[in-house]
């Protein structure tokens, strides 16, 4: 019984080593992330790695104790991430990468061609200006 | 019965590392994927499966009653929760441009969004009210 016992003590270290290691590399990837969106994923997989590792520790000690910790990170982890996707991201775009996206920059050169004529509301400039970032937060 | 007890014990311990490994997996795919949508691909992982197999690896350590309902609480709260951050991340993502497009087959998406990071966002915006759609004439 006591061989069982640590191999279950062994296997519950290595899943705790991983779940920190995994931690560790979120952790670069919030730091480095080039968009908010990356950071936004970023803290939604250490909130789940949060819960993962308080199961690692109950399942250790088998206490139930920090079980409503991670009911309430299950179930508010994501506002931040719902929050940064609707409110913040939609103020930083893509750098423009020339050659990155092929169908726009010849389909929309010819597609409205000089004989027909756009609605006056609805003519896009040739160039997107800082003032396109508020029109998309009501969507 | 301390021998069923034994093997519940080292059946929640596997299934603990198992979810251990998924989610470092997940983080691995995180830190290497070149986009922002692959990376969701990658981070769902450690949030759906890596969570499930954990709170089965704890149940089966724990085995009482009303422990069992809470981590079953955790479960669904957590599959309610993650596919929609997910998917509002990845929405948001598209429409900001932050897509590979290289790696696009298919963009079955609305022509006018796809086009959105070209600077129509009056365009699709008034879209959705107009009747005649201002990419209809190409």
């Amino acid at each position: 019984m006591s061989v069982a016992r640590t191999v279950d003590q062994a296997l519950l270290t290595a899943a705790a080593v991983m779940i920190l290691v995994a931690g560790a590399l979120v952790l670069v990837r919030l730091a480095r992330g080039p968009s908010m969106l990356d950071r936004a994923m970023a803290l939604d997989v250490c909130a789940a790695l949060m819960i993962a590792g308080i199961g690692v520790r109950s399942a250790f000690t088998r206490d139930a104790y920090y079980f409503p910790v991670m009911l309430v990170v299950a179930f508010l982890g994501f506002t931040g991430s719902v929050g940064i996707a609707r409110f913040i991201a939609v103020r930083d775009r893509a750098p423009d990468r020339p050659g990155a996206d092929p169908r726009t920059a010849p389909a929309s050169g010819p597609g409205r061609g000089p004989g027909t004529e756009p609605a006056p509301g609805t003519e896009p400039g040739p160039e997107p200006g800082p003032g396109s970032g508020p029109g998309e937060e009501r969507r | 019965m301390s021998g069923w007890a034994q093997t519940a014990d080292t059946a929640g311990a596997v299934l603990l590392l198992l979810g251990a490994a998924v989610s470092l997996l997940g983080a691995i795919g995180m830190l290497r994927l070149p986009d922002v949508l692959s990376r969701s691909h990658a981070a769902t992982n450690p949030q759906s499966l890596g969570m499930l197999l954990v709170l089965a690896g704890v149940a089966l350590r724990l085995r009482s009653g009303i422990d069992l309902g809470t981590l079953g609480l955790i479960g669904f709260f957590q599959l309610l929760t993650g596919p929609v951050a997910a998917h509002l991340v990845a929405r948001v993502a598209y429409r900001t441009g932050y897509v590979g497009r290289e790696g696009l087959l298919f963009d079955e998406l609305d022509e006018q969004l796809s086009r959105r990071p070209d600077g129509g966002a009056p365009a699709a915006a008034a879209a959705e009210q107009s009747p005649p759609p201002p990419d209809g004439t190409a």
